[in-house]
C-alpha cells in the first residue's frame, strides 16, 4: 500500500479547551506531506493550539489525531519526535552558546562530538548565520534567535518542521531570508507547517493554505494562485500559471503568489465585452451549497473558485460538467 | 559530578537508615530521676560489664508506664506505687523491685502567707494554703510529683479549685521557677529542688512528714505479652541495681552536699 | 539575653563533646529527611505544576492541610504506626534514628512538594515544551526544568530544612531524647527547660539558630558556584 495516499496529519472532531474556553474544534482538516501548509488567522484563533497539538505537547480533550494513520496519543508522541519539530514564536533559547543549544537534541540522542560539531556548522550555514557557534545564543537578535531556534531544529533533520509565527519579532531582511531557507526546506521534502497572521506570508510561501476563525477551519474566501511574473508594461503586470496568463494590475516585484477574491468571480454562459481584463472558458467540476451560497469550482486550465447566489445556480443552471466564461478583473488581484 | 553526588547521598541515607539493633536496653523513667543525675552514675558501670548499651527515655510518669504497656520499652522505673501496682496486676510488668525512696517537700515564699512552715504535716499544711486562698502551682502533668500531689489533696479531703491553684502542665524545674516568679506555695522532690537552690528564694516549709515518702520501683515489662523485649537485659539491670553496689553507688549520689536518694532493695 | 550569647559562644568554643554531638545528630536528622522528603516531593511537585490530572486540586488541598499539622501530632500519628503495638511495630524503629527521619519526613514533605509546585508552575512553559520538542525524555525534561527554577527549588529545601531543625514535637516522641543516641539541639533545649535552665536552653537555641544560618548559606553558595 502506497504511502502517497496516506495524508501526513489527518484531523477528525479534534477539540482541546484552556479552562472553559475553547481554542481549537476542528471537525476535520487532512495536511498532505511535501507541502508548505500556512495556517492563516487573526491573533487569538488557535493557530498556536494547533501547531502545539500536531507535535503532540498538547493533548487534545476530544477526537484523534492520526500521523502517518496511525493515531497520535500518549504513546505515538515518541513517533513523533523522530521526525517533527516544533519552533517557538519567541523561541526559549538555553542558556549557553548557539553551538550549545544547536547541540542540545544530538546530545540527547547520543551523537558524536565530532559528527556534531559538523551538523552544526552545516546547519547554521544553511540558516544563514555561519561562525555563530562561540556567540550567546540569548544576546542575539531577535531575527538572529529565531533562525538560532530553527537551526537547533534543524540539526535533527526533521521530515516535519512547525513554525508558530515566524516572522513575529523579526526584521525584514531576516523575513527575506526565512522565505529563502523555507523554500530550500520544502524543495528538500520537508513537510513545512506554518502559522502566521500576516496574510501576505502566508500566501507568499503556502502550498496549502488553512484558515482559522475561533478556532476553527473556515474555507478560505480566495482563489491563490502559484506562478510568476512574465512581464511588466506600464498597463499591466503578466502573471503566469502554467498555460493561462493573468493580467494584473501594474506594480514591480518577483511575486510568485496570485490572490483573487471568490466574490470577484463573475460566471456567464456566453463571453461577455466587459472592463474586465481577464476571462477564460472553464468547466463546472463541483458545486457546494453553503448558507445560501454556492461555491463553484471550475477548471479553466487552472482551478478557480466562484461564490454565487443560489438563485443564480438555478438560473443559470450551474452543474458539474458545464461550460462557463470566468471573468474577473485585473484590480481584483493581489500580488505577492 | 552528579551521579557521584548521588551515591554519595544514597550511601549517607543506607548508612543512617539501616543499622541494626543490637544489644540496646530500652529504659523509661522520669524525668526527675533522669534530672538528678544518679541513671548518670549507675548505667556507666553496667554497660562496661555487660556490653549493653542502656537507652534512656526520660518522660512523665504516665507516658513512661504507658511505653511499657505497649512494649515500647524493655523496663520502668517511677515513682507511682498505686500506678505501679496496677501496672503489674494489669500483666504489663514483672518482676518489681524497690529501688530507693526520696522525700516531697512543700516549697513557698519565705514570708510564708499560709502560716505552714514547720508544720510537718502535708496535709494540714494544704488545708492552710486551700483556706487562704494563696497561690499554689501544680504540675499538673500525671508525673509523679503531680500524682503524688492529688494523692495528698484527697487525703485532705479537699478538691482544689479556683484561681489561686494553677495547672500549668510543665516540667519540675519550670514549675519551681514560676513558684519562685510569683512567690507561690508548690510540691517539689527534693532532688529538683537541691539542684535549683541557690538560684531560688523560696524555702523549703514542710517536711519529713512520712505521707511525704516517695519510693521509686523498677519493673520489666512482661516478655509474655511482649515477646520482643530484651527480658534478659532488664533482669540484669534490675539485679544490677538492687546489688549491693548498685544500691552503694545510688546512696552516694548528692547536691548541695545532701543525700538525694535511699537505697531500699536491700531491706 | 546577652548572657545566653556569651554561653552559646562559650559553649562553641569549649568544644564540648555533648554539644557537638547533638548538633551533629540534629543535622542528621534533618538533612535526611529533607533528602527524602525530596525525593518524593519534587517529582509530585513537577507533576502538579505541569500535569493536568482530575485530583489535582485535591493533592494541592491535601497538601495545605498538611502544613498546618503540629508537630506533636504527627509525631504521636508516627508512634501509633511504629509502636510495637502498632502495625509497623516489628520495624524496631522507635526510639531510634529512623523513627525520628520518618516523621521529620512527613513533617517537611507539603512543605517542599507545595513549594515546589509553586515555583515550577511559574517557570517558562517554553522550556518545558522545548525540550519535549527537540526529544529530550521525561526525566531530562523534569532535571532540567528543576535547574532552570533551581533558585526557587533551594527556598523550597531550605523551607522544608527550617521546619524540621527547629521541630521537638517529633524528635521528641519518636526519638526519646536518648543521650548520645535521638537527642537533639531541640530536645536537648526542651529538658534544659523543664529542668529550669532557661539561660542554657537560650544558648542551645543561638546554636540551632546559627546552624540554619550556616545551611543556608551553603545551600546559596552551591546554587551560585553552578553559574
Amino acid at each position: 500500500m502506497s504511502d502517497k495516499n496516506i495524508p501526513l496529519f489527518r484531523l477528525r472532531d479534534l477539540g482541546y479547551a484552556y479552562g472553559s474556553q475553547t481554542a481549537v474544534e476542528i471537525s476535520a482538516l487532512d495536511l498532505e506531506e511535501r507541502q508548505i501548509h500556512a495556517v492563516a488567522g487573526p491573533n487569538g484563533s488557535g493557530k498556536t493550539t494547533l501547531l502545539k497539538l500536531l507535535n503532540g505537547l498538547l493533548e487534545p480533550a476530544g477526537g484523534e489525531i492520526l500521523f502517518r494513520g496511525e493515531p497520535l496519543d500518549r504513546k505515538g508522541y515518541a513517533r513523533i519526535r523522530g521526525e517533527s519539530v516544533l519552533v517557538h514564536q519567541d523561541p526559549y533559547l538555553f542558556d549557553g552558546t548557539v553551538a550549545q543549544n544547536l547541540a542540545f537534541g544530538l546530545k540527547i540522542r547520543k551523537l558524536s562530538s565530532r559528527l556534531i560539531r559538523r551538523r552544526v556548522e552545516k546547519k547554521l550555514s544553511l540558516v544563514g548565520l555561519p561562525g555563530f557557534e562561540h556567540r550567546r545564543a540569548r544576546a542575539l537578535s531577535g531575527g538572529e534567535k529565531q533562525r538560532v531556534a530553527i537551526a537547533r531544529a534543524l540539526v535533527l533533520d526533521p521530515k516535519v518542521l512547525l513554525l508558530d509565527e515566524p516572522t513575529a519579532n523579526v526584521d525584514t531582511a531576516s523575513i527575506k531570508l526565512l522565505e529563502r531557507l523555507i523554500l530550500r526546506l520544502a524543495d528538500a521534502g520537508t513537510t513545512i507547517i506554518f502559522s502566521s497572521h500576516h496574510p501576505a506570508f502566508a500566501y507568499r510561501l503556502g502550498t496549502r493554505l488553512v484558515f482559522l476563525e475561533e478556532g476553527t477551519v473556515v474555507p478560505g474566501r480566495e482563489n491563490i494562485f502559484k506562478g510568476a511574473v512574465e512581464n511588466t508594461d506600464d498597463r499591466f503586470t503578466y502573471f503566469q500559471m502554467g498555460t493561462q496568463t493573468l493580467r494584473c494590475p501594474a506594480q514591480e516585484g518577483r511575486f510568485t503568489t496570485a490572490v483573487l477574491p471568490l466574490d470577484d468571480v463573475i460566471l456567464s454562459q456566453e463571453r461577455i465585452h466587459t472592463s474586465a481584463q481577464n476571462q477564460f472558458l472553464g468547466r463546472v467540476v463541483k458545486v457546494e451549497k453553503a448558507n445560501h451560497t454556492v461555491r463553484v469550482s471550475l477548471d479553466c486550465g487552472f482551478p478557480v473558485q466562484a461564490l454565487i447566489t443560489e438563485y443564480s445556480v438555478d438560473t443559470l443552471k450551474v452543474v458539474p460538467g458545464e461550460q462557463f466564461y470566468v471573468t474577473f478583473k485585473a484590480s481584483a488581484i493581489r500580488l505577492y | 559530578m552528579r551521579k557521584a553526588i548521588g551515591t554519595a547521598l544514597a550511601l549517607w541515607l543506607v548508612a543512617v537508615l539501616l543499622p541494626a539493633e543490637s544489644g540496646r536496653l530500652r529504659l523509661a523513667t522520669t524525668t526527675s530521676t533522669e534530672n538528678s543525675g544518679l541513671l548518670a552514675e549507675l548505667i556507666p558501670p553496667f554497660e562496661d560489664r555487660t556490653g549493653l548499651k542502656v537507652d534512656v527515655i526520660a518522660v512523665g510518669t504516665g507516658q513512661a508506664l504507658k511505653l511499657g504497656e505497649t512494649g515500647d520499652v524493655d523496663l520502668v522505673l517511677v515513682h507511682a506505687r498505686a500506678s505501679e501496682d496496677a501496672f503489674v496486676a494489669a500483666g504489663h510488668g514483672v518482676d518489681r523491685r524497690d529501688v530507693m525512696h526520696n522525700d516531697f517537700i512543700i516549697l513557698g515564699p519565705s514570708r510564708d502567707p499560709a502560716g505552714v512552715r514547720d508544720m510537718g504535716n502535708a496535709t494540714e499544711a494544704l488545708k492552710a494554703i486551700a483556706n487562704r486562698r494563696v497561690s499554689f502551682i501544680s504540675r499538673g502533668d500525671d508525673s509523679g510529683t503531680h500524682k503524688k500531689e492529688k494523692a495528698l489533696w484527697k487525703q485532705a479531703g479537699l478538691s482544689p479549685k479556683g484561681r489561686w491553684y494553677r495547672d500549668v502542665g510543665q516540667g519540675m524545674g519550670a514549675v519551681i521557677t514560676m513558684s519562685d516568679d510569683m512567690q507561690a506555695y508548690t510540691l517539689a522532690d527534693r532532688g529538683t529542688y537541691l539542684s535549683m537552690k541557690s538560684k531560688i528564694t523560696l524555702e523549703v516549709l514542710v517536711e519529713s512528714d512520712p505521707k511525704l515518702f516517695n519510693p521509686y520501683g523498677i519493673i520489666a515489662v512482661n516478655p509474655a505479652k511482649h515477646p520482643h523485649v530484651n527480658y534478659n537485659g532488664a533482669m540484669r539491670f534490675i539485679a544490677w541495681i538492687t546489688s549491693p553496689e548498685g544500691q552503694n553507688i545510688i546512696s552516694a549520689v548528692q547536691r548541695e552536699g545532701q543525700v538525694l536518694f535511699y537505697p531500699d532493695a536491700l531491706k | 539575653m546577652i548572657d545566653s550569647l556569651v554561653q552559646a559562644g562559650k559553649l562553641l568554643v569549649s568544644g564540648d563533646r555533648e554539644v557537638y554531638y547533638i548538633t551533629l545528630t540534629s543535622l542528621k536528622f534533618s538533612l535526611s529527611s529533607v533528602t527524602i522528603a525530596a525525593l518524593f516531593s519534587l517529582p509530585l511537585g513537577f507533576v502538579l505544576g505541569f500535569r493536568k490530572f482530575r485530583a489535582r486540586k485535591l493533592v494541592i488541598a491535601a497538601l495545605n492541610t498538611l502544613m498546618a499539622l503540629p508537630t506533636v501530632v504527627v509525631g504521636l500519628l508516627v508512634y501509633s504506626f511504629l509502636s510495637r503495638s502498632g502495625p509497623l511495630g516489628g520495624l524496631g524503629w522507635l526510639f531510634r534514628p529512623q523513627a525520628v527521619i520518618v516523621g521529620q519526613t512527613i513533617l517537611c514533605f507539603p512543605i517542599i512538594a507545595s513549594m515546589a509546585h509553586s515555583a515550577l508552575s511559574k517557570t517558562d512553559l517554553r522550556l518545558p515544551e522545548t525540550l519535549i520538542t527537540l526529544g529530550a525524555s521525561q526525566r531530562q525534561v523534569f532535571w532540567m526544568t528543576l535547574r532552570e527554577a533551581r533558585v526557587a527549588i533551594i527556598s523550597a529545601l531550605l523551607a522544608g530544612f527550617g521546619r524540621v531543625i527547629g521541630e521537638v514535637g517529633v524528635s521528641m516522641m519518636l526519638g526519646g531524647n536518648i543521650r548520645w543516641y535521638t537527642r537533639t539541639v531541640t530536645t536537648a533545649i526542651a529538658l534544659e527547660t523543664s529542668k529550669g535552665e532557661f539561660e542554657l536552653g537560650l544558648a542551645l537555641g543561638v546554636i540551632l539558630l546559627v546552624l540554619a544560618f550556616l545551611v543556608n548559606l551553603a545551600l546559596h553558595g552551591m546554587v551560585r558556584y553552578e553559574r
